[in-house]
């Protein structure tokens, strides 16, 4: 099958093969957005003892596409003393930083748009691109609420960019690659969540305060600047910022997985994991499928790892969400120069120890 | 060259001076290594009682995150309280001080009241509006109306009544889309009752106007049955 498709797209000119790729990444991105949005407040609900979304559709299955329905159709307000230019593109760039950064998501053995080789040094270059979109909207709109927000977010982003790098360091320091498949074939002796913890509770913490969550939601705390940088913003405008923010949490949990839960790989014991595909191949053969399922059956086995890692990521930063307050603003730069900052640069020393070690047992 | 003396004491002068300035260097250095192995042990000290305070806070904040996400954890498993409001309600006291209404007589299929105003006087808002007509056992009240927008529900007004004719309903559906229905609104009169009211209606009273439990009913019809069981067995014992 998958054999077939790959001959199939060898003879489809390049200018397709990019526009197939864009509508699929596009389609992902949104489909993934407007889902989280429903799995978060189902979350939410159930943790505040609610129940959550439950009238469109089935179990309210169909509450994201009809908010999106709504947000369409509202109206597209510029206000009268804003730079209209800078604050039509503004949600543009936001979103298209998250769809970016999507390009090296490996969602399963060998099912990565572009592996670059200089993945992780990629990805931060475009996680950063966020903060341009965020002022470009706070200045643009004109609005002191709006503002304050761009520029709270501004110093958060840039502030915890740091200890996020340091602890990416870490990562490349023991998987001795760049590259997003390689450091995650390398976790198939162990998961670098176990010689790498700081590093791993470094990454979550920086990667909650790049998606501007709570308890690093200060750049749109409602409470303190009615709606931050996405004040003045209606419609399908302020839908693309909402899209963002839950695009960069389906990003940071697939890095946070990518990085340090071992991706794609199984957890289970190597034999288990063999045996179980045997039987499963087995199965397949049995009832009358090829030998040449196997590629897209290991595929499908990858990716059904890879997103059971993600949603129990995303777990993790929805219930974070659910118990912690917001920080206050000094308490929000103390806390990432004077304590992650430090701690990052601990995590980079354990790294090129447990380096060494890891050579003298694993010479490369 | 002088004499040999001579070469002989400036040789000691400037050995001895040597051996000063030594001494005194070694000396210096002794004292030197002596306050910076105490400077150090202070430094080490404080840097270790620093680390120690830091790392206790650092693992008691630990400590109270971890609760807390062990506590909203623990919701998640927990019923939820959320009560779809059209399709479930919530229970009402049995006594519950709802809308109100008039009691019609189950012989005659008249309303009880005689139009008395009593209700209007006591009434703490002023929201009733009576007004009888007739004389003697003919007489009823032509025009009955609550505001509901004022009512405190404070049932003083059924308290009140000699004749027991107006009652209190289990209903707080009182929304209404013409704003009139609450300004002047006419109590129900049974006969006029639609059917899931109604049926709130036999819930809540008998149609006396007694409010009806129905856990107190089942209660009572289990004692009467325990109890008829037990008189069995003792006849049966004594036969």
């Amino acid at each position: 099958m998958i054999q077939t498709l790959q001959t199939y797209w060898k003879t489809f000119p390049p200018l397709l093969q990019y526009l197939i790729i864009f509508v699929i990444i596009s389609g992902v991105a949104g489909g993934i957005a407007a889902y989280l949005t429903y799995f978060e407040r189902k979350v939410l609900a159930a943790i505040q003892s609610r129940i959550g979304p439950n009238r469109v559709g089935r179990y309210g299955l169909l509450q994201p596409i009809a908010d999106l329905m709504k947000l369409l159709q509202k109206e597209d307000i510029v206000p009268l003393r804003a730079d209209a230019v800078l604050f039509r593109a503004a949600p543009y760039v936001v979103f298209t930083s998250g769809i970016l950064s999507l390009v090296i998501v490996p969602f399963g053995k060998g099912l990565i748009a572009g592996d670059l080789h200089i993945g992780l040094v990629y990805l931060i270059a475009v996680s950063s691109l966020t903060v341009i979109g965020i002022f470009m909207a706070g200045w643009a709109s004109n609005n002191k609420y709006s503002l304050y927000g761009a520029m709270r977010s501004i110093a958060q982003l840039v502030s915890y960019e740091l200890p996020m790098g340091f602890a990416l360091l870490g990562v490349a320091a023991l998987a001795g690659s760049l590259r997003v498949s390689e450091i995650i074939e390398k976790q198939q002796v162990i998961w670098f969540i176990v010689p790498q913890f700081l590093g791993f509770l470094i990454f979550l913490i920086t990667g909650i305060a790049e998606t501007n969550r709570t308890p690093f939601d200060l750049p749109e705390a409602e409470s303190e600047l009615v709606a931050g940088f996405t004040t003045e913003y209606s419609g399908i405008r302020f839908g693309l910022f909402f899209a963002a923010e839950y695009l960069s949490v389906f990003i940071v949990s697939a890095f946070v997985t990518a990085f340090y839960l071992g991706g794609w790989l199984s957890p289970l014991p190597l034999p288990l994991s063999q045996a179980l595909l045997n039987l499963t191949t087995q199965v397949l053969a049995n009832m009358g499928l090829e030998k040449s399922f196997l590629p897209t059956l290991l595929l499908f086995n990858s990716m059904f790892w890879f997103f059971l890692k993600v949603s129990a990521c995303i777990f993790l930063l929805f219930w974070v969400r659910a118990t912690l307050p917001r920080f206050r603003v000094d308490q929000l730069m103390g806390f990432a120069w004077k304590i992650l900052l430090p701690l990052s640069m601990l995590n980079l020393v354990i790294a090129g120890l447990e380096g060494i070690v890891w050579n003298l047992f694993y010479p490369t | 060259m002088g004499k040999l003396e001579d070469r002989w004491n400036l040789f000691i002068q400037k050995t001895g001076r040597i051996l000063y300035r030594f001494t005194a260097f070694l000396f210096s250095l002794y004292v030197d290594v002596l306050l910076g192995f105490f400077v150090l042990l202070a430094g080490v000290v404080w840097g270790m009682r620093k680390l120690y305070r830091w790392l206790r806070a650092f693992f008691r904040v630990a400590r109270a995150l971890f609760a807390g996400h062990l506590v909203t954890l623990g919701y998640l498993f927990k019923p939820k309280v959320t009560i779809q409001y059209p399709f479930q309600r919530s229970a009402l006291a049995p006594y519950y001080r709802g809308r109100h209404y008039l009691v019609v007589e189950e012989d005659t299929g008249r309303i009880r009241c005689d139009g008395c105003t009593l209700c209007a006087k006591i009434c703490p808002t002023s929201v009733i509006d009576v007004f009888g007509v007739g004389k003697g056992e003919e007489r009823r009240p032509a025009k009955f109306t609550v505001n509901l927008i004022a009512c405190i529900f404070c049932g003083l007004c059924v308290d009140i009544c000699p004749e027991d004719a107006i009652k209190m309903v289990r209903d707080v559906e009182l929304a209404s889309p013409w704003r009139n229905d609450a300004y002047e609104h006419e109590p129900y009169r049974p006969n006029v009752i639609s059917l899931p009211q109604m049926m709130i209606f036999e819930d809540a009273i008998y149609p006396d106007g007694r409010p009806r439990n129905k856990n107190l009913e089942a209660e009572a019809a289990k004692k009467a049955a325990a109890a008829a069981k037990a008189s069995e067995g003792k006849v049966a014992s004594h036969a």
